[in-house]
Protein backbone atom coordinates (compact mmCIF):
# COMPACT_ATOMS: atom_id res chain seq x y z
CA UNK A 1 0.00 0.00 0.00
CA UNK A 2 1.45 3.39 -1.12
CA UNK A 3 0.78 6.72 0.30
CA UNK A 4 1.27 9.91 -1.22
CA UNK A 5 3.54 12.77 0.75
CA UNK A 6 6.44 13.42 2.53
CA UNK A 7 8.76 11.35 4.58
CA UNK A 8 9.37 13.13 8.15
CA UNK A 9 12.69 11.74 9.44
CA UNK A 10 12.92 11.31 13.01
CA UNK A 11 16.07 11.29 14.45
CA UNK A 12 17.50 11.41 18.20
CA UNK A 13 19.54 14.43 19.12
CA UNK A 14 23.44 13.82 18.31
CA UNK A 15 25.45 13.64 21.61
CA UNK A 16 27.34 17.07 21.94
CA UNK A 17 30.92 17.36 21.59
CA UNK A 18 32.47 17.89 24.47
CA UNK A 19 34.30 21.20 24.91
CA UNK A 20 37.30 19.77 25.95
CA UNK A 21 37.45 17.70 23.27
CA UNK A 22 37.12 20.61 20.82
CA UNK A 23 40.24 22.09 22.65
CA UNK A 24 42.27 19.12 21.84
CA UNK A 25 41.07 19.51 18.44
CA UNK A 26 42.37 23.09 18.59
CA UNK A 27 45.00 22.24 20.26
CA UNK A 28 44.44 24.89 22.44
CA UNK A 29 45.77 24.67 26.27
CA UNK A 30 42.46 25.33 28.01
CA UNK A 31 41.58 22.88 30.92
CA UNK A 32 37.77 21.66 30.01
CA UNK A 33 37.43 18.98 31.94
CA UNK A 34 35.52 19.28 35.40
CA UNK A 35 33.27 16.61 37.36
CA UNK A 36 30.00 17.96 36.49
CA UNK A 37 30.54 18.24 33.03
CA UNK A 38 31.96 14.96 32.35
CA UNK A 39 28.76 13.00 30.53
CA UNK A 40 30.80 9.89 29.08
CA UNK A 41 34.39 8.47 28.19
CA UNK A 42 34.02 9.77 25.01
CA UNK A 43 34.43 13.48 26.07
CA UNK A 44 37.85 12.74 28.01
CA UNK A 45 39.00 9.84 25.79
CA UNK A 46 40.61 10.92 22.80
CA UNK A 47 42.28 7.52 22.29
CA UNK A 48 41.85 6.61 18.13
CA UNK A 49 40.46 3.17 17.97
CA UNK A 50 40.83 0.20 15.54
CA UNK A 51 37.77 0.51 14.19
CA UNK A 52 36.57 -2.77 14.28
CA UNK A 53 37.50 -2.53 17.86
CA UNK A 54 34.42 -0.48 18.89
CA UNK A 55 31.50 -2.57 18.72
CA UNK A 56 28.04 -1.42 18.63
CA UNK A 57 24.67 -2.99 20.20
CA UNK A 58 21.86 -1.34 19.36
CA UNK A 59 19.25 0.26 21.55
CA UNK A 60 16.03 -2.26 20.16
CA UNK A 61 18.51 -4.84 20.56
CA UNK A 62 19.24 -4.20 24.22
CA UNK A 63 15.88 -3.44 25.61
CA UNK A 64 13.27 -6.50 25.23
CA UNK A 65 10.05 -6.62 27.26
CA UNK A 66 11.76 -6.15 30.38
CA UNK A 67 14.59 -3.25 31.31
CA UNK A 68 17.89 -4.34 30.92
CA UNK A 69 18.86 -4.69 34.47
CA UNK A 70 18.85 -8.50 34.91
CA UNK A 71 21.75 -10.84 34.43
CA UNK A 72 19.55 -12.93 32.96
CA UNK A 73 18.69 -10.18 30.33
CA UNK A 74 22.34 -9.95 29.73
CA UNK A 75 22.55 -13.76 29.05
CA UNK A 76 19.68 -13.20 26.74
CA UNK A 77 21.62 -10.63 24.76
CA UNK A 78 24.30 -12.72 24.15
CA UNK A 79 22.40 -15.56 23.14
CA UNK A 80 20.55 -12.82 21.21
CA UNK A 81 23.79 -11.67 18.88
CA UNK A 82 25.48 -14.90 18.99
CA UNK A 83 22.77 -16.04 16.98
CA UNK A 84 22.84 -13.72 14.01
CA UNK A 85 26.24 -14.15 14.12
CA UNK A 86 29.07 -15.66 15.92
CA UNK A 87 30.13 -12.75 18.80
CA UNK A 88 33.66 -14.48 19.02
CA UNK A 89 34.35 -14.99 15.36
CA UNK A 90 32.92 -11.85 13.83
CA UNK A 91 34.25 -9.36 16.41
CA UNK A 92 37.36 -10.45 18.14
CA UNK A 93 39.15 -13.70 16.32
CA UNK A 94 40.63 -11.46 13.98
CA UNK A 95 42.65 -9.54 16.50
CA UNK A 96 43.23 -12.36 18.30
CA UNK A 97 45.43 -14.21 15.25
CA UNK A 98 47.19 -10.58 14.87
CA UNK A 99 48.89 -11.51 18.13
CA UNK A 100 52.58 -13.21 18.45
CA UNK A 101 52.18 -15.19 21.31
CA UNK A 102 49.35 -13.72 23.48
CA UNK A 103 49.85 -13.79 27.15
CA UNK A 104 46.08 -13.92 27.74
CA UNK A 105 43.40 -11.87 28.01
CA UNK A 106 41.73 -9.33 30.77
CA UNK A 107 38.39 -8.69 31.37
CA UNK A 108 37.10 -5.89 32.47
CA UNK A 109 33.26 -5.78 33.16
CA UNK A 110 30.53 -4.71 35.55
CA UNK A 111 28.98 -7.71 37.84
CA UNK A 112 26.02 -6.13 39.33
CA UNK A 113 24.04 -5.42 36.45
CA UNK A 114 22.95 -7.21 33.06
CA UNK A 115 26.55 -7.22 31.36
CA UNK A 116 27.56 -9.58 34.34
CA UNK A 117 25.61 -12.06 32.47
CA UNK A 118 26.75 -11.51 28.89
CA UNK A 119 30.11 -11.10 29.89
CA UNK A 120 29.61 -14.30 31.78
CA UNK A 121 28.22 -15.70 28.26
CA UNK A 122 31.40 -14.26 26.52
CA UNK A 123 33.65 -15.98 28.88
CA UNK A 124 32.12 -19.26 28.67
CA UNK A 125 32.60 -18.99 24.88
CA UNK A 126 36.19 -17.40 25.33
CA UNK A 127 37.01 -21.07 27.49
CA UNK A 128 36.82 -23.09 24.39
CA UNK A 129 39.48 -21.47 22.77
CA UNK A 130 41.32 -20.09 25.69
CA UNK A 131 41.35 -22.94 27.73
CA UNK A 132 45.16 -23.25 28.61
CA UNK A 133 45.70 -19.37 28.56
CA UNK A 134 45.72 -16.83 31.79
CA UNK A 135 42.11 -14.99 31.78
CA UNK A 136 41.99 -12.45 33.97
CA UNK A 137 38.60 -10.77 35.02
CA UNK A 138 37.81 -7.32 37.04
CA UNK A 139 34.41 -7.29 38.19
CA UNK A 140 33.57 -3.70 38.86
CA UNK A 141 30.23 -3.34 41.24
CA UNK A 142 28.49 -0.47 41.36
CA UNK A 143 27.25 0.00 44.83
CA UNK A 144 26.03 3.79 44.31
CA UNK A 145 23.57 3.53 41.36
CA UNK A 146 21.08 2.20 43.66
CA UNK A 147 21.19 4.31 46.69
CA UNK A 148 22.97 3.57 49.83
CA UNK A 149 22.33 0.83 52.52
CA UNK B 1 7.25 4.90 49.74
CA UNK B 2 7.03 4.03 46.08
CA UNK B 3 10.62 5.46 46.13
CA UNK B 4 12.10 3.47 48.40
CA UNK B 5 10.34 -0.26 47.37
CA UNK B 6 12.03 0.76 43.86
CA UNK B 7 15.08 1.38 45.76
CA UNK B 8 14.89 -1.79 47.45
CA UNK B 9 13.99 -3.58 44.48
CA UNK B 10 17.14 -2.16 42.62
CA UNK B 11 19.50 -3.09 45.16
CA UNK B 12 18.27 -7.00 45.70
CA UNK B 13 18.32 -6.66 41.88
CA UNK B 14 21.89 -5.65 42.17
CA UNK B 15 22.42 -8.19 44.57
CA UNK B 16 21.55 -10.71 42.55
CA UNK B 17 23.33 -10.04 40.08
CA UNK B 18 26.36 -9.69 41.83
CA UNK B 19 25.83 -13.33 43.11
CA UNK B 20 25.33 -15.23 39.78
CA UNK B 21 28.58 -12.97 38.72
CA UNK B 22 30.59 -13.95 41.52
CA UNK B 23 29.09 -17.89 40.93
CA UNK B 24 30.11 -18.00 36.97
CA UNK B 25 32.63 -15.74 36.26
CA UNK B 26 35.45 -16.81 38.65
CA UNK B 27 34.48 -20.21 36.86
CA UNK B 28 35.63 -19.30 33.09
CA UNK B 29 38.21 -17.03 34.34
CA UNK B 30 42.04 -18.03 35.50
CA UNK B 31 41.36 -15.27 37.80
CA UNK B 32 38.94 -13.11 39.08
CA UNK B 33 39.18 -9.63 41.31
CA UNK B 34 36.23 -7.37 42.34
CA UNK B 35 36.35 -3.94 42.28
CA UNK B 36 34.16 -1.43 44.44
CA UNK B 37 33.07 1.52 44.42
CA UNK B 38 33.01 1.92 48.32
CA UNK B 39 34.84 5.04 49.30
CA UNK B 40 37.75 2.95 50.64
CA UNK B 41 40.33 4.15 53.48
CA UNK B 42 42.65 6.79 51.62
CA UNK B 43 45.43 9.27 52.32
CA UNK B 44 44.32 12.42 52.76
CA UNK B 45 46.51 13.69 49.84
CA UNK B 46 44.40 12.14 47.72
CA UNK B 47 41.55 14.30 46.61
CA UNK B 48 38.73 12.08 44.92
CA UNK B 49 34.94 13.20 44.26
CA UNK B 50 33.64 10.18 45.16
CA UNK B 51 30.24 10.56 43.19
CA UNK B 52 31.78 10.95 39.93
CA UNK B 53 32.22 7.90 37.67
CA UNK B 54 34.95 9.73 35.91
CA UNK B 55 37.14 9.97 38.90
CA UNK B 56 36.09 6.51 40.40
CA UNK B 57 37.01 4.64 37.22
CA UNK B 58 40.25 6.75 36.90
CA UNK B 59 41.33 5.47 40.18
CA UNK B 60 40.46 1.51 39.62
CA UNK B 61 42.20 1.98 35.79
CA UNK B 62 45.66 3.61 37.39
CA UNK B 63 45.66 0.38 39.73
CA UNK B 64 44.92 -1.85 36.76
CA UNK B 65 47.41 -0.78 34.84
CA UNK B 66 50.06 -0.52 37.51
CA UNK B 67 49.11 -4.17 38.69
CA UNK B 68 49.59 -5.83 35.15
CA UNK B 69 52.25 -3.27 34.06
CA UNK B 70 55.07 -6.04 34.71
CA UNK B 71 53.28 -7.96 31.90
CA UNK B 72 54.15 -5.36 29.27
CA UNK B 73 57.88 -5.19 29.96
CA UNK B 74 60.50 -5.86 27.83
CA UNK B 75 61.28 -9.87 27.39
CA UNK B 76 64.10 -9.60 30.16
CA UNK B 77 62.25 -7.92 32.65
CA UNK B 78 58.65 -9.26 31.85
CA UNK B 79 56.70 -11.37 34.91
CA UNK B 80 53.93 -12.70 32.42
CA UNK B 81 49.97 -12.50 33.57
CA UNK B 82 50.68 -15.98 34.19
CA UNK B 83 53.42 -16.28 35.98
CA UNK B 84 51.50 -13.34 38.21
CA UNK B 85 48.74 -15.69 38.31
CA UNK B 86 50.49 -18.47 39.53
CA UNK B 87 52.08 -16.46 42.55
CA UNK B 88 48.58 -15.50 43.60
CA UNK B 89 46.23 -18.77 43.14
CA UNK B 90 48.08 -20.79 46.57
CA UNK B 91 45.44 -23.55 45.61
CA UNK B 92 44.27 -24.41 42.04
CA UNK B 93 40.60 -23.75 43.17
CA UNK B 94 41.26 -20.41 44.85
CA UNK B 95 41.44 -17.68 41.91
CA UNK B 96 39.85 -14.75 43.50
CA UNK B 97 42.00 -11.94 44.32
CA UNK B 98 41.71 -8.38 45.62
CA UNK B 99 43.49 -5.26 44.59
CA UNK B 100 44.87 -2.73 46.71
CA UNK B 101 46.97 0.71 45.53
CA UNK B 102 48.88 2.53 47.22
CA UNK B 103 50.20 5.89 46.65
CA UNK B 104 52.85 7.71 47.89
CA UNK B 105 53.20 11.45 48.34
CA UNK B 106 56.68 12.64 47.11
CA UNK B 107 58.34 13.24 50.60
CA UNK B 108 56.70 9.89 51.85
CA UNK B 109 59.24 7.35 53.43
CA UNK B 110 58.76 3.72 52.23
CA UNK B 111 57.03 2.98 56.15
CA UNK B 112 54.32 6.26 55.00
CA UNK B 113 53.66 3.85 51.98
CA UNK B 114 52.15 1.08 53.79
CA UNK B 115 49.76 3.28 55.57
CA UNK B 116 48.03 5.07 52.48
CA UNK B 117 47.23 1.71 50.86
CA UNK B 118 44.11 1.92 49.43
CA UNK B 119 42.13 -1.39 49.39
CA UNK B 120 39.73 -1.51 45.83
CA UNK B 121 38.20 -4.57 46.10
CA UNK B 122 36.55 -4.52 49.26
CA UNK B 123 37.30 -3.51 52.99
CA UNK B 124 40.14 -6.53 53.32
CA UNK B 125 42.49 -6.16 55.70
CA UNK B 126 45.69 -5.89 53.96
CA UNK B 127 47.94 -6.68 57.13
CA UNK B 128 47.14 -10.17 56.85
CA UNK B 129 50.25 -11.80 55.54
CA UNK B 130 50.71 -15.43 56.88
CA UNK B 131 48.08 -17.49 54.77
CA UNK B 132 47.90 -15.45 51.21
CA UNK B 133 50.44 -14.72 49.24
CA UNK B 134 51.07 -10.86 48.26
CA UNK B 135 52.82 -9.49 44.90
CA UNK B 136 53.12 -5.86 44.93
CA UNK B 137 54.03 -4.04 41.62
CA UNK B 138 55.38 -0.55 41.78
CA UNK B 139 55.28 1.55 39.34
CA UNK B 140 56.71 5.49 39.88
CA UNK B 141 59.59 7.91 39.43
CA UNK B 142 62.07 7.75 42.20
CA UNK B 143 63.39 10.83 43.52
CA UNK B 144 66.39 11.44 45.04
CA UNK B 145 67.90 13.76 47.25
CA UNK B 146 68.71 16.39 44.40
CA UNK B 147 64.88 16.25 43.43
CA UNK B 148 65.77 15.48 40.47
CA UNK B 149 63.81 12.42 39.13
CA UNK B 150 65.82 8.86 38.30
CA UNK B 151 64.18 6.47 36.94
CA UNK B 152 60.58 4.64 36.05
CA UNK B 153 60.74 1.25 38.47
CA UNK B 154 58.81 -1.77 38.62
CA UNK B 155 59.60 -4.59 41.40
CA UNK B 156 57.70 -7.56 41.97
CA UNK B 157 58.10 -8.71 45.52
CA UNK B 158 56.41 -11.98 46.91
CA UNK B 159 56.12 -12.42 50.54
Amino acid sequence: MCRAGQTKVEKQPKISKHPFQEFLDEESNRPGLDVNSVRYWSDYNKLYYHPRSIVQVNENEISGPRPFETWQAGEELFDRLDREYEMYDHNFRHFVEECDQLQGLQIITGVDDAWGGFASRYADRLRDDFEKSSVWTWGTENTSKVGGG
Amino acid sequence: MLKIIILQHNRRQSIINLARSLSALPSYASLYVPLTDELPRHPESLSIDWSSQWHKSALQATAIESMTLPSRLKIANRKDLTLIEQALNAFDSRNIASLALGIASRDASVEDEQSSIMDLSYNVNHQNKSYFHRLEAFRGLIVNENKTVNKYDVIINQR
